[in-house]
């Protein structure tokens, strides 16, 4: 699965050898070979993470949809052909799935509630389970939907605080930013720390395109239009 | 005194003081154009030749001038305008130039078009000088009409940009008159045509190219004064280089072309401010109009030397000391132990603008923010300075920034943890 959505990537050649060096700036927060840097709390990995999310987010950044300075600084005059270069580089290189910092000390309560809204969801707010488009393993499903597992706490809460207050949007229709929203600040800081304590020792493979059915119809999960409803937050 | 010899009295004073008024108004009338300038011709769309050599030429000329860059808000169609520019002023935001018939030019002729562009004043008033109206005045009339003939083959796009919100006294009615009649000074007609890459250089950089703006210096309520012409500017924290004659000694007339069509060349590359107008403009010269600028602001005279009133501050041993342990830790590797670089990648410290300038502004920027070239058909996959701003104190900033710059540099300022710390926080927070 993974081999066929690395060679579904490269249509321009293979990036050059030297990439690596080339993207020293990226290295200096993300790690020399996008492995997320020792120590780094909040920037995440960029290593094995589909190479279509990684485009998505370099011209989300460059054309303002999402909002980091530093980011947008280094890649605002980049054209779309070189961003696609850096994303494959990204995307080809192996995954991080290992446990990433949190707060280990989270009652047993929040750990309790944040794996039920991660496998089962809340019905009474609609949300739906996190595993529902992350995927069982939370690895991800192709091409657009990336894992849940080896990002920082921080990160993960940063970025769905970030979803709530608009800052950051994914392709309409946006079903984070209606999940965010429905869920509470309490839910957030929860998913963060037990998603970050979480690991993932097998190395599992993101799900194949099309091999959840999606619960909402969201813009960044192609097909997901058929669901009932589609269209309309919970 | 009586009623009589009052009036006798105050006429004695106020009568020339009065004529000395009334001529001082003609001559300023006269010295910014006379009175024609404010007779905006009448609007109604005028058919132009819209054949594809001519939109072409108006498509050239609108990036190399960078339109859609003031012309369009963030986020906004291109050209609509609505762009907030902030000025000591207040802020003034851009006009609509897409062929909208109420909100753009859609029922401009193309008389009131080259009106607007020669004087700065159209059927909305007198401009504010942040449309730079002094540059454009130079384009001859086949490049206006190309301009005008390319943005009307725009779609049309409905959205009136939101009225200026200036402070006092520039939102006094007639403020902007009464600076035009105090600070503009019309400028000749240029030809853009003819062999002579000088004279084409100059029309490029002085007319479309609006390159003084950030490259030069302001005189008194913001006016283009002689004395700055392309004598270095300050824009954003970043400091824009004087282009003359002395300061682009370093780069041979084919490598100043290489650097703003590609961004890169053997000297230095394209980063900050500049990285935008090569990204966004300068990519799109051809290789001749590259390199007429580049032989022209060759050949601009560079300014008397100024006489230095004080002595060169020298950074402490003690800093010294720290800034080569850090640039031996985090610079050489790329830049080299002697700071040679590695030509088309690093750029040599000795050649770059960043250590040679007076201000430390754009050494300490790249150092906090690092650095891209922007990418181009000559340079598509740019080689980067890592950013330090999240591993390095301001104090290690300035004391690495004093280092390289007493070492390779020309004696410039040295700079303090502090304005590390404010030139960090303009971009960063």
């Amino acid at each position: 699965m993974l081999l066929a959505g690395l060679f579904a990537v490269p249509a321009w050649g293979a990036p050059p050898a030297d990439m690596a060096e080339r993207l020293a700036a990226c290295g200096a927060c993300h790690g020399e070979h996008g492995e997320g840097a020792g120590g780094g709390e909040y920037v995440p990995h960029l290593s094995g993470k589909f190479a279509g999310y990684l485009r998505e987010q370099l011209q989300a950044f460059r054309d303002g949809r999402r909002r980091y300075a530093q980011m947008t600084w280094l890649v605002r005059n980049m054209d779309d052909a070189w961003l696609e270069r850096i994303a494959a580089f990204y995307a080809g290189l192996p995954p991080i799935l290992a446990r990433q910092r949190g707060d280990s000390r989270q009652s047993a309560a929040l750990d309790a509630r944040a794996r039920q809204l991660v496998e089962h969801g809340d019905a009474a707010l609609g949300v739906p389970a996190c595993s529902a488009c992350h995927g069982a393993n939370l690895a991800g499903l192709e091409p657009g939907v990336p894992a849940l597992v080896g990002l920082p706490a921080d990160y993960v809460v940063a970025q769905l605080g970030a979803w709530r207050t608009g800052v950051r949007n994914s392709v309409e229709p946006d079903c984070m930013e209606a999940v965010a929203l429905a869920l509470s600040a309490s839910d957030l800081r929860a998913l963060g720390n037990w998603l970050a304590a979480r690991g993932n020792d097998e190395q599992a493979r993101p799900a194949a395109a099309g091999s959840l059915a999606a619960p909402m119809h969201c813009g960044s999960i192609p097909g997901s239009e058929r669901v009932p409803g589609a269209g309309s937050a919970p | 005194m009586s009623l009589r010899r009052r009036l006798v009295f105050a006429s004695v004073l106020s009568i020339p003081l009065l004529l000395a008024f009334v001529a001082w108004l003609a001559l300023a009338i006269a010295r910014q154009g006379g009175l024609a300038p404010f007779q905006v011709p009448a609007g109604g769309a005028t058919p132009v030749a819209a054949d594809a050599a001519t939109l072409a030429r108006g498509r050239y000329l609108a990036a190399i001038g960078n339109c859609a860059g003031c012309h369009t808000a963030s986020g906004g169609a291109p050209y609509a305008g609505g762009r907030g520019f902030d000025t000591p002023y207040g802020t003034v935001y851009s006009s609509n130039l897409t062929p909208h018939a109420g909100t753009g030019i859609g029922d401009w002729s193309l008389a009131e078009f080259r009106h607007a562009m020669r004087h700065g004043v159209s059927r909305n008033g007198v401009q504010s000088p942040v449309f730079p109206y002094a540059n454009f005045a130079r384009l001859d009339d086949a490049d206006i009409e190309a301009l005008y003939a390319w943005l009307r083959s725009l779609p049309p796009v409905d959205g009136a940009p939101p009225a200026n919100a200036l402070g006092f006294p520039a939102n006094l009615p007639g403020a902007m008159t009464a600076w035009r009649l105090l600070y503009y000074r019309p400028v000749p007609v240029a030809s853009g045509a003819g062999g002579d890459p000088l004279q084409r250089g100059r029309y490029l950089v002085d007319g479309i190219g609006h390159c003084n703006l950030c490259h030069g210096s302001r005189g008194t309520l913001s006016s283009q004064h002689a004395e700055g012409y392309l004598a270095g500017g300050q824009l954003r924290g970043w400091y824009a280089p004087a282009l003359d004659a002395e300061t682009l000694e370093r780069y041979p007339a084919a490598e100043l072309a290489r650097y703003l069509r590609e961004g890169m060349s053997s000297v230095s590359g394209a980063y900050g401010p500049m990285a935008d107008v090569v990204y966004a403009n300068l990519q799109h010269l051809t290789e001749a109009d590259a390199l007429a600028m580049a032989q022209y602001l060759k050949a601009v005279p560079p300014p008397p030397p100024v006489r230095r009133t004080s002595a060169r501050l020298k950074a402490s041993d003690r800093q010294l000391a720290i800034g080569e342990r850090l640039y031996a830790e985090h610079c050489a590797g790329c830049h080299g132990e002697d700071g040679s670089g590695e030509p088309g990648r690093y750029p040599a410290l000795a050649t770059s603008t960043a250590v040679l300038a007076t201000s430390p502004a754009n050494a300490v920027n790249l150092v906090l923010l690092g650095a891209v070239a922007p990418t181009t058909p000559g340079n598509p996959a740019p080689w980067t300075m890592p950013p330090s701003a999240h591993r390095l104190a301001a104090a290690d900033v300035a004391s690495l920034v004093n280092y390289v710059r007493s070492r390779w540099g020309q004696g410039g300022r040295l700079v303090t943890a502090e304005e590390v710390r404010t030139l960090g926080s303009a971009w960063l927070d």
